[in-house]
């Protein structure tokens, strides 16, 4: 089978910034000059990737995330996919992802990508509480959100929500299971096949964590979707997504199962496979505009890069293996890492309390219970970690 | 310099004894200054004090001598020699042999508080090794000094003659030219024959780096020269003398020490071990017949585990420990391991003061870190005829015990102790001393305001925070003093914790049977507010052999962070797992729980009772 890659393309573009948010982006307001210079630097990193390929790079699924970008207007979307089109080849994608923001997404934006790769879109819906939106300090209320979902269903794509749950409980806005369901209610009503369910973390850096806030442990709004959307027919296939059969995010997947995922735009992370030794290389593109548009060119804009081998690499597969309801395939990670290291990570989760591991059909894997307090399950299984190579560079040749 | 040829009928030797407090070291000074064998910008400190440590709590513990020239108003010329006693119950053996070193002893009563418990006992000890007592009131500069009630409490209490105590104030000066008159005209000079065969006391030694082990020794009969060949006669060392000297207060090279000298002896000893405090030195070529009287190996009472804070420090412990036990014999140390805190010492102390200054001594002259466990006690065990040969085990630590089916009886250390306290008082401190299991001896008014208790009381409850007690319950007002009266039978049970249903050893402990029950909801309410929430429901458990008496639950682990993961959060949240990961080394497993080493330090620091 001929190889075939995901890719990853970060747009860094903003209308304004949310306190939470940890990823790298911009405001877009008022300057020309930026989407200009990231296209640009794009198309040369995207001819830079390309060439050392020897045309146009095989993807199975690729993924636009950002920022958002959707605020990319309909004629920079254009040139973004004449761009992508010459530099890779969509013949066997399984999937394209777009991000996108109520606030900005058109049917300009839905009639362009429904006539090109994109498949699936993304919404930040975050919450159909108008109190909970203004917290959080989004631009948009639940109307906008639920007419944006609507808008995306009815030009054909699978279409994915995000949620967000731990926000203050006792004080505005508070966030309860009751609104919590009132959310996730309206979400499904609207009939999106996917929620990204996923806890309020103050990342330090941002401004939600300089002002570190007291926030609820999250435990009980989770416990309820995890409750509540499979009886919807939303199953939990990880972590943090919940998806009807077929739904699930298959361009995630290649993260959880470290498969090929490059790199393109700047702060975007790469994995690729098959280093010497079978290592994994796991990479990340220039952190900002300037730099990345400085770094594109004759070379790729890589910045740092980590090595990642041998027992190192076998845990963290088992670990991202756990946060799926696949787990681990006892024959398949023996095959990969060597019956030393699967059995230690069966025996670190033999030693779990029986309802929260799930031993069948030659996989090991969390339950719903498992999931819930997964973090020290992890801890135990990176606790085996003793050999290894884990070494950061600054790098920019591969 | 010295003076050869002085005539032994013109040498004094005395000591100071006193409530802690009571201005000891501040009258030695004034001693020194007044024979000024220290001149006043020496004075910044107390010298007698020479420890920084010693300084800071106010109390001697290591001995240092001093010799003085005086001339008295006879118009001749003496020799003084002030033997500086530690001033702390802890310490009671040295005391006793800085004691049968003199031939008189200051007694040193603060005129405002009066007679104290230690002056007392100190009073007792001097009286009971022969010494001529004279009574000092000090502190008469004090506008609420009252030293006709601190002569009648002499008087009353202690049962000495105190109509002619020499009323001083060591601060400001007053008295002390009749303290120094009164030592010339009423101790007695030493007795002793220079040509019969050596008998030196060593009354302390200490650990220099340079010349090994320095004895300070009080010569009986005979002469010790440089050069001459020494035995230790109870632990039977020979050794030529390199160096013979007195105290000026340095140490002064002399030719010789004679009868009723006190000075110290260099002689390439290596460790304190070869020359004990206590022993006698005599001359290996013409020794005398027998020993001096009163000699006996310092056992000690008091033993906790000694930790070093990171695991990879232990070496350094080690050589710590050894150094310290070069200046102080006192301390009995050997390695142990426990699960939470990896390898340590098992450290024997005769007392908690010695147990606190050791500790701060490793910290402050050897910059080691450690953790100390609660203190505990040596308990005797016996066991059953026909079972271990010798049927007593001295066990030094819970793990120590045998099953309890091979137990007979279990005994502990005791102490008599006396509380000396304002009468307002006394029904708090009787119900405080029956808490910690005392038993009635006597009550005696002192004066109508003023009480003696004694009370027999096992020594484990005393070292668990009675003192602190003792003094919050009294205002400070209480003072006391103990003696050690041996082992005696209790009813002692040991009791286990189990955490999630397994013996953790780290966790037991022994105590009266009665307090079982108390206690051991202490420790499991303790250790539930330590351990943190598990992945599932923990129970921990406190039994006596199989009988469980307490039980709580860890509750199980509810919180979590579910948060998304792509792309590059794949390293930023591997990278956070081995953080936690990092944390987790410090954690012992104990079955499927894990116990982090804080909570061991906070327990093995926690003595029992909630405060």
């Amino acid at each position: 089978m001929p190889p075939s890659f995901s890719l990853y393309l970060h747009v860094p573009f903003c209308l304004s910034k949310c306190g939470y948010c940890s990823f790298y982006s911009r405001p877009l307001a008022g300057c020309a000059a930026a989407p200009e210079a990231w296209l640009a630097a794009l198309s040369r990193e995207a001819g830079r990737l390309s060439a050392v390929w020897g045309g146009p790079i095989p993807l199975c699924t690729a993924y636009v995330g950002g920022g958002t970008p959707s605020v990319l207007s309909v004629g920079l979307w254009r040139r973004l996919n004449r761009i992508l089109e010459g530099a890779f080849d969509f013949s066997g994608l399984a999937e394209c992802t777009v991000e996108a923001n109520p606030c900005s997404l058109t049917d300009g934006h839905l009639a362009l990508w429904r006539g090109s790769f994109v498949t699936r879109v993304s919404l930040g819906v975050q919450s159909l509480r108008n109190e909970e939106l203004s917290w959080l300090g989004r631009r948009h209320d639940a109307e906008t959100a639920l007419a944006a979902l609507g808008r995306a269903l009815s030009y054909g794509f699978d279409v994915s929500a995000d949620l967000m749950f731990g926000l203050p409980s006792s004080r505005f806005p508070f966030q309860t299971l009751r609104t919590w369901h009132d959310s996730l209610r309206r979400v499904l009503a609207s009939g999106v096949g996917h929620v990204s369910a996923y806890q309020l973390t103050p990342e330090p850096g941002t401004p939600l964590g300089k002002s570190n806030p007291s926030l609820p442990d999250g435990y009980s709004p989770y416990r309820f979707a995890q409750w509540y959307l499979p009886r919807k027919g939303l199953e939990q296939y990880e972590i943090a997504s919940f998806a009807r059969p077929g739904r699930e995010c298959r361009h995630n997947l290649a993260y959880w199962r470290q498969e090929n995922v490059l790199a393109l735009g700047p702060a975007a992370w790469g994995y690729l496979v098959g280093g010497r030794g079978g290592a994994g290389f796991r990479y990340r593109n220039a952190p900002t505009l300037e730099e990345y548009g400085a770094a594109a060119g004759a070379r790729l804009p890589v910045a740092g890069a980590e090595r990642l081998e041998g027992r190192a690499k076998g845990i963290e597969a088992a670990v991202l293996g756990l946060r799926t309801k696949w787990g681990i395939d006892t024959e398949a990670f023996t095959a990969r890492f060597g019956e030393t290291l699967t059995g230690a990570v069966l025996e670190v989760l033999r030693g779990m309390p029986p309802r929260l591991v799930r031993f069948e059909d030659g996989r090991a894997s969390l339950t719903p219970a498992g999931m819930r307090v997964a973090n020290p399950i992890w801890a135990e299984i990176a606790d085996l970690r003793a050999e290894g190579t884990d070494t950061w560079k600054n790098t920019s040749n591969i | 310099m010295t003076r050869p040829g002085m005539k032994q009928k013109n040498i004094r030797n005395f000591c100071i004894v006193a409530h802690i407090d009571h201005g000891k070291s501040t009258l030695a000074d004034r001693l020194l200054e007044r024979t000024h064998t220290v001149e006043l910008r020496d004075m910044k400190q107390q010298i007698l004090d020479s420890l920084a440590l010693e300084r800071e709590r106010g109390i001697t513990i290591k001995l240092v001598p001093v010799r003085m020239d005086y001339r008295a108003e006879d118009g001749q010329d003496y020799v003084l020699n002030l033997i500086d006693t530690p001033g702390h119950v802890d310490f009671g053996y040295e005391v006793s042999r800085s004691l049968a070193a003199c031939e008189g002893a200051l007694l040193v009563v603060d005129a405002t508080q009066g007679v104290e418990a230690q002056t007392v006992a100190n009073a007792y000890q001097a009286i009971e090794q022969g010494l001529e007592i004279l009574p000092v009131i000090n502190k008469i500069d004090l506008p609420s000094s009252r030293p006709e009630n601190a002569k009648k409490e002499i008087a009353d209490v202690v049962g000495l003659d105190a109509s002619n105590a020499v009323l001083a104030s060591a601060k400001d000066g007053t008295g002390i030219d009749g303290i120094l008159e009164r030592i010339v005209a009423d101790v007695p000079p030493p007795e002793g024959d220079p040509e019969a065969p050596l008998e030196a006391l060593i009354f302390d030694s200490v650990y220099d780096n340079y010349r090994g082990v320095i004895c300070y020794v009080r010569v009986l009969n005979g002469t010790l020269r440089p050069g001459q060949n020494i035995l230790f006669m109870a632990t039977n060392g020979r050794y030529p003398v390199d160096e013979v000297g007195v105290f000026r207060p340095g140490f002064t090279p002399v030719d010789r020490l004679g009868p009723g000298e006190v000075g110290y002896i260099a002689a390439s000893v290596k460790t304190l071990a070869e020359a004990r405090v206590g022993d006698t030195i005599t001359d290996a070529g013409k020794p005398a017949a027998k020993p001096l009287p009163g000699y006996r190996k310092v056992k000690p009472v008091v033993f906790c585990g000694f930790y070093p804070v990171e695991r990879d420090d232990y070496p350094q412990l080690r050589d710590a420990l050894e150094k310290l036990c070069l200046n102080d014999s006192a301390i009995d140390y050997e390695p142990e391991t426990s699960a939470a805190l990896g390898f340590g010492f098992r450290c024997g102390f005769l007392g908690l003061l010695h147990m606190d200054v050791s500790r701060e001594r490793l910290r402050r002259e050897f910059d080691v870190e450690l953790v100390a466990t609660a203190p505990n006690v040596v308990y005797e065990i016996v066991t059953p005829n026909g079972g271990a040969p010798g049927g007593v085990i001295e066990a030094h630590r819970p793990g120590d015990f045998p099953e309890t089916g091979s137990i007979e009886e279990i005994r502990e250390p005791f102490i008599k102790l006396s509380v000396f306290l304002p009468s307002d008082y006394v029904g708090k401190v009787m119900q405080l001393v029956q808490d910690k299991r005392g038993t009635y001896r006597s009550m005696d008014y002192l004066t109508p305001e003023r009480v003696r208790l004694v009370y027999d009381m096992p020594l484990a409850e005393f070292i668990t925070d009675f003192h602190d007690r003792l003094k919050s319950q009294t205002r400070g007002y209480a003072s006391l003093d103990y003696e050690h009266i041996g082992f005696r039978a209790s009813e002692l049970v040991k009791v286990d914790v189990l955490v999630n249903g397994e013996a953790a050893d780290a966790f037991s402990f022994i105590c009266h049977k009665d307090a079982a029950y108390r206690r051991g909801h202490a420790a499991v309410t303790k250790l539930k507010e330590l351990i943190p929430s598990q992945l599932f429901e923990v129970p921990i458990q406190a039994s006596i052999g199989k009988r469980v008496i307490v039980r709580v639950n860890v509750k199980a682990l509810r919180k979590d962070v579910l948060a998304k993961c792509y792309g590059g959060d794949i390293t930023r949240k591997r990278k956070l797992l081995e953080k936690q990961k990092e944390g987790k080394k410090k954690m012992t497993q104990l079955g499927r729980v894990s116990i982090p080493q804080e909570a061991f330090l906070a327990f093995l620091q926690f003595d029992g009772e909630d405060k």
